[in-house]
């Protein structure tokens, strides 16, 4: 609590300083907006900037959705078939040693400009961390009590409803945050190289007119949708864990 | 329990059980021609060095791994898979850190699809015996090592096995509460007359619990020795502070080491 | 099953490389047989023409973009690793800065890049700032958790034994946080070539990046194919370097994971 309050102090204090600056014209309001030119900005061109807001925050929750989906279900095929995974995982593995975001264009080349070149894209760029945490998750499961199903005579479907799966959901969530992240991001960089709408053409339209104080408002509006997206992870962690009742066996990871 | 078989006196029988392990470059032999048969209502406690093969042996018996000679008979039957009639206890609880005591100890039924309300006298009253009255609602990270212990065993026999198998059940936990884990289940099979096999590393539990001890060779194990526990039932956990208990103990001990030797 | 077991595989990984080739050979096929428009698909083939063809540029640009990222990995690895003992050593500045530092991670950090452009021009300089202001945030968060994650009896002993708290620093915490501070820098590797590259699909005037938008204003799909290559190369490279380097500091120091 206090060190919220700390670092909330922290931020206000680098805001006026920040305001400061620029009114005293130790910067120029050209190069650095100030946050009231921001503030000014974003209610100045409400229209422009929620519809592009929009646009972002839809393409970015569907974006997150599917890299869910597709994540855990081929996390789920890899651990499932020994074959699979020894074709297909140090590929999957040496696609995220590559500087990946950098394949945008190709899918620019595929699918043209709209939605399903950015959609693709966030969900080439966000999966990986969904199928990462259902491998671990899946793994994860204590041994015990896998013989203790197996014991009990319990089928594949029941072992994986009831023990299995409660085991992999931590692991699957903290995958889940770091998607949110990721899925985010492969829009705005969608955005990018498209350059048709979004937040992210938003950014780079006004950046191209030296706009700084329209970069920074859609850049706040970005924070916002990532934020937002975030937190909606957060709040099923939450819910999990209270029907969870008791320490979570997995971890954070990168 | 129904009594139709009663033709059948023999709870699981081994019949030149062995077990060799496909493992490389050597394959690993476990267990080597192992026969005996535990009656109905029998205790039987199993004794050997660390590393000669009874978790194997009671795995087969818990049909979670087949023998690769022999023969394994439960209730007359030849062996194959996890018995329905079967509760097993292993050295840690393995209790599901989600569900609380009491859905914990209901597992069985749920993964057999037996109503809840069938057996949730019969938990309540496993849950009472072994003393976690009022620790229904309570998560595992809630309870001390011996009270998770206690909810395993309520679990293993909730659904009314006739046959236990427990595999050095009690070894992960201190001393004190070792012994006391020793009475509570005393105490159960006053009541209960079911078979059982107990491995164990504790000469006294052994003698204790059990009608009949056998100890193990080394790797392959084999049955090396074979005793009647003299001691009428019921018993109470006095019985291990009599002299005549500590004869028996020092015997075994000495047959263990001639065994080691 | 970490990334980082690929940095130094135990043996040749055959089975995967068998397949590799058979889906370069169906790619190849399938190109042919389906005659699948160059703009779509290149053949593999077209595109090791291409690369052939404009080596000599491809060169230049990668040079550009290599070393554009390369030097801002380094800085984003020091700057980092600065940033984070100060914050280990000193409470005030880590309460202030290890919130921000969180919520950065949450943050698009690449959507930042136009500013970078509209602060520092186009070209170098630009690039190279928002190279290293994405690579940095993986190094300093990595190593602070590193410089934490130090075993509380460890520097118990060493402060029973009189230890100083600089000597607790120096022989106990740093130790313990070089895996992290490799598994930042192993993502740092990364992120510094996605700032470069991204950097030039914004605005540049060289660099792969650009090449790429070039090709793909012209709609020559094999030189796109070609740039990205190289690029992938050059990203596994940095990435590849620094799993060597860990491991001749686990050699040196003998720390384990
Ligand atoms: N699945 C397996 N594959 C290969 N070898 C095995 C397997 N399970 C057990 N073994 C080997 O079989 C031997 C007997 O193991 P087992 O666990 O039955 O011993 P134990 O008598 O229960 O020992 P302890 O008293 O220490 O529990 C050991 O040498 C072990 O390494
Ligand atoms: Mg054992």
């Amino acid at each position: 609590m206090k060190a919220a309050l700390t670092s909330t102090l922290a931020v206000l204090a680098m805001l006026l300083g920040w305001e400061a600056l620029v009114r005293g014209r130790a910067v120029s309001a050209d190069l650095l907006a100030p946050p009231s030119a921001v503030l000014e900005a974003l209610l100045r061109h409400p229209e422009i900037l929620l519809d592009q807001g929009i646009s972002t925050a839809r393409e970015t929750a569907l974006g997150f959705l599917l890299a869910c989906l597709i994540g855990a279900a081929m996390g789920a095929a890899l651990s499932s078939a020994a074959l699979l995974r020894r074709v297909a995982m140090p590929w999957v593995l040496a696609l995220q040693i590559v500087p990946k975001m950098a394949l945008a264009p190709l899918f620019v080349v595929w699918l043209g400009v709209g939605a399903p070149c950015r959609l693709a894209f966030a969900v080439f760029i966000a999966f990986f961390p969904v199928l990462i945490g259902t491998t671990a998750g899946l793994a994860g499961t204590d041994h015990g009590a896998l013989r203790l199903c197996r014991v009990l005579g319990a089928g594949w479907w029941q072992t994986v409803l009831r023990v299995r799966l409660p085991y992999a959901v931590p692991h699957l969530l903290a995958g889940m945050k770091t998607a949110a992240t990721m899925a985010l991001l492969g829009v705005v960089i969608g955005e990018f190289v498209t350059a048709q709408q979004g937040l992210g053409y938003v950014v780079m339209f006004a950046a191209s007119l030296g706009e700084t104080a329209l970069v920074l408002a859609a850049i706040t509006l970005l924070c916002g949708i990532g934020v937002a997206l975030y937190g909606v992870v957060l709040l099923a962690e939450w819910a999990f864990a209270r029907w969870y009742g008791a320490p979570m066996p997995a971890g954070e990871f990168g | 329990m129904p009594e139709a078989p009663a033709l059948i006196a023999e709870a699981i029988r081994f019949d030149a059980v062995g077990k060799t392990f496909p493992t490389r470059p050597v394959p690993l032999r476990a267990v080597e021609s192992v026969s005996f048969a535990v009656r109905r209502g029998e205790f039987v406690a199993i004794l050997g060095p660390s590393g000669c093969g009874k978790s194997t042996l009671l795995m087969m018996a818990a049909g979670l791994e087949t023998p690769t000679e022999g023969r394994l008979e439960r209730g007359g039957v030849k062996l194959h898979g996890p018995h329905r009639q079967t509760g097993v206890m292993f050295q840690d609880a393995t209790l599901l850190p989600w569900l609380s005591v009491l859905d914990n100890v209901l597992f069985p039924a749920t993964i057999r699809r037996i109503p809840r309300a069938q057996v949730l006298e019969a938990a309540m009253r496993l849950i009472e015996t072994v003393g976690l009255k009022g620790f229904e609602g309570a998560r595992p990270h809630e309870l001390s090592g011996g009270m998770r212990q206690r909810a395993a065993i309520c679990r293993a026999l909730v659904l009314d096995p006739d046959l236990i198998l427990m595999d050095e059940p009690f070894s992960a936990l201190d001393a004190i509460t070792r012994d006391e884990m020793g009475d509570v289940l005393l105490d159960l099979w006053q009541h209960t007359q079911k078979s059982a096999i107990f491995v164990t590393h504790s000469i006294r539990e052994a003698v204790l619990l059990a009608d009949r001890v056998l100890v193990m060779s080394r790797r392959p194990a084999t049955v090396a020795e074979e005793l009647v526990v003299p001691f009428p039932r019921p018993r109470t956990p006095a019985l291990a502070d009599s002299a005549e208990f500590g004869a028996v103990v020092a015997h075994l001990r000495g047959v263990i080491a001639g065994n080691m030797a | 099953m970490s990334v980082s077991a690929l940095a130094a595989p135990a043996r040749l990984p055959w089975l995967p490389l068998l397949v590799g080739a058979g889906v370069l050979l169906a790619w190849d096929l399938a190109v042919r047989l389906a005659q699948v428009p160059q703009v779509l698909l290149p053949s593999p083939g077209s595109v090791a023409a291409s690369l052939w063809q404009a080596a000599p540029s491809l060169a230049r640009h990668a040079l550009a973009t290599g070393g554009a990222a390369t030097g801002a990995f380094l800085v984003a690895v020091l700057a980092g690793m600065v940033l984070a003992a100060v914050m280990m050593l000193s409470p005030l500045l880590n309460r202030l800065l290890y919130p921000n530092l969180l919520l950065f991670q949450l943050l698009p950090k690449v959507a930042l890049g136009p500013l970078f452009v509209v602060w520092l021009g186009i070209g170098l300089p630009s690039l190279f700032a928002f190279a290293v202001f994405v690579s940095i945030f993986p190094v300093a968060v990595g190593t602070l958790a590193g410089l934490r994650a130090a075993d509380p009896s460890q520097l118990r002993m060493c402060r029973a034994a009189g230890g100083s708290e600089w000597q607790a620093f120096r022989y106990i915490r740093l130790p313990t946080s070089m895996p992290y501070v490799f598994a930042g820098a192993k993502v740092a590797a990364t992120m510094a070539f996605t700032g470069a590259t991204v950097g030039e699909f914004i605005s540049a005037n060289a660099g792969l990046g650009y090449m790429v938008m070039q090709a793909q204003a012209r709609s020559d799909t094999p030189l796109i194919f070609a740039a990205l290559a190289v690029l992938c190369v050059l990203g596994a490279a940095l990435y590849g370097a620094v799993g060597l380097a860990e491991d001749a500091a686990r050699r040196r120091w003998g720390t384990r994971r």
